[in-house]
């Protein structure tokens, strides 16, 4: 779930926010957990984000982050729930196409949710 | 008249019913707590962070606390007793006040001031920033996650830092005793290990034990009890601090019962 109701926890940083799913629903040992993580905001060219809080992000690396997380839930299949009100300044969905191009080996099923009226900003996605 | 009985009456139900969701509460966290597979990598990771912040960075304050008790309470409890005669027993009068009473409390209450009051706002703030629901939506057991590495910190820590701050003010006693009543170190040693007894360490730390699980289990209670207003917070803080002070004192008042008791017993 990407959602505007399930931010990242505050007192985490990156890493920690992602790894915490692997260690709790993959029971990952943190070592390991932790280069998963590592692997997927390289594939993301954020891994300088690593040690950051929510506060410090941007709007599109956090939606970045939320779908780095979601995609850490085995057999994912990841709702994206009203991706404006998380990166609100962007005119166009852009950036919902080069997280999911980028994160495109770790998805198996993406659906969006949005409302209507932001139909003509998803273009062809 | 029956207004007033109402509201009594309601207060009351209201009253009763928190401590005993609270008590229900507290068996649950008790069982999930005994269970191995409760404590994986990121809960370990939680409880080391926890009690570096509770136990460790509060030390340099708990030292100049039993410090500054030690030289006052033993100048005071040795001059008392050497006024009605009873000098020899400063030991016993040292290590029944000071060990089982003085320093759980003064341990206990550093910590709810200090932890309890930081872990009721995280709380109430995680629950008002909907992280909370995060958790519950990726399926992370809250009560594991969050509520069991603080409660076990809080049980580890006061038991420990319990014991330390009655070294560190019987040490510091120690100044006094030879300052004012020209005792020798090995005489001051001497009369306090003959008055220890394994039921006073027993006693010192299940209260200890027990005040750690109530001074975190009531802030996390009452921080969950915010609501998605800001203005939420400060009020289950204050409301989650009277009731931890409650507890302290229901908790210490019980254990002296109890004390008695025993001691009525042998």
């Amino acid at each position: 779930m990407v959602s505007p109701e399930a931010p990242l926890i505050s007192n985490l940083s990156v890493l920690e926010n992602c790894a915490l799913i692997l260690m709790f629903r993959r029971r990952m040992k943190k070592k390991a957990a932790n280069e998963t993580v590592m692997t997927g905001l390289e594939a993301l060219g954020l891994a300088g984000l690593a040690d950051r809080r929510n506060p410090d992000l941007t709007d599109e690396e956090r939606f970045a982050v939320l779908v780095l997380r979601a995609v850490m839930v085995e057999n994912n299949a990841v709702a994206i729930d009203r991706p404006f009100q998380i990166v609100p300044d962007s005119a166009d969905a852009s950036f919902i196409r080069r997280t999911l191009s980028l994160l495109k080996d770790r998805l198996h099923e993406c659906v969006v949710f949005d409302y209507t009226w932001n139909r003509e900003r998803y273009g062809e996605v | 008249m029956g207004p007033l009985v109402g509201k009594v009456g309601a207060r009351t139900l209201e009253t009763v019913n928190l401590w005993r969701e609270t008590l229900s509460f507290s068996f649950k966290v008790l069982r999930r707590m005994l269970v191995p597979d409760t404590y994986n990598d990121a809960v370990r990771q939680v409880l080391i962070n926890q009690i570096y912040f509770t136990a460790v960075q509060i030390i340099p304050l708990l030292t100049v606390v039993a410090v500054t008790f030690g030289v006052v309470i033993i100048g005071l409890f040795g001059n008392y007793l050497k006024g009605i005669g009873l000098f020899h027993y400063l030991g016993p009068t040292l290590m029944g006040f000071v060990v089982t009473e003085f320093a759980p409390f003064i341990t206990v209450l550093l910590i709810a001031l200090r932890s309890g009051s930081a872990i009721n706002t995280e709380i109430a703030v995680m629950k008002v920033n909907r992280e909370l629901n995060t958790l519950e939506l990726f399926e992370i057991d809250v009560i594991s996650y969050l509520f069991i590495p603080r409660i076990v910190n809080g049980m580890v820590s006061v038991t420990l830092l319990s014991c330390l701050f009655s070294i560190i003010l019987l040490t510091s006693g120690l100044f006094s005793a030879s300052i004012l009543f020209g005792m020798s170190a090995g005489e001051y040693v001497t009369a306090l290990v003959e008055a220890t007894s394994l039921s006073d360490l027993v006693i010192t730390i299940v209260k200890s034990a027990t005040f750690g699980f109530f001074i975190v289990l009531i802030p996390i209670r009452f921080g969950q009890r915010a609501t998605a207003a800001l203005t939420s917070i400060p009020i289950s803080v204050l409301n989650g601090m009277v009731n931890v002070f409650i507890a302290i004192v229901f908790i210490e008042v019980s254990s002296l019962l109890i004390g008695s008791l025993i001691a009525g017993l042998s």
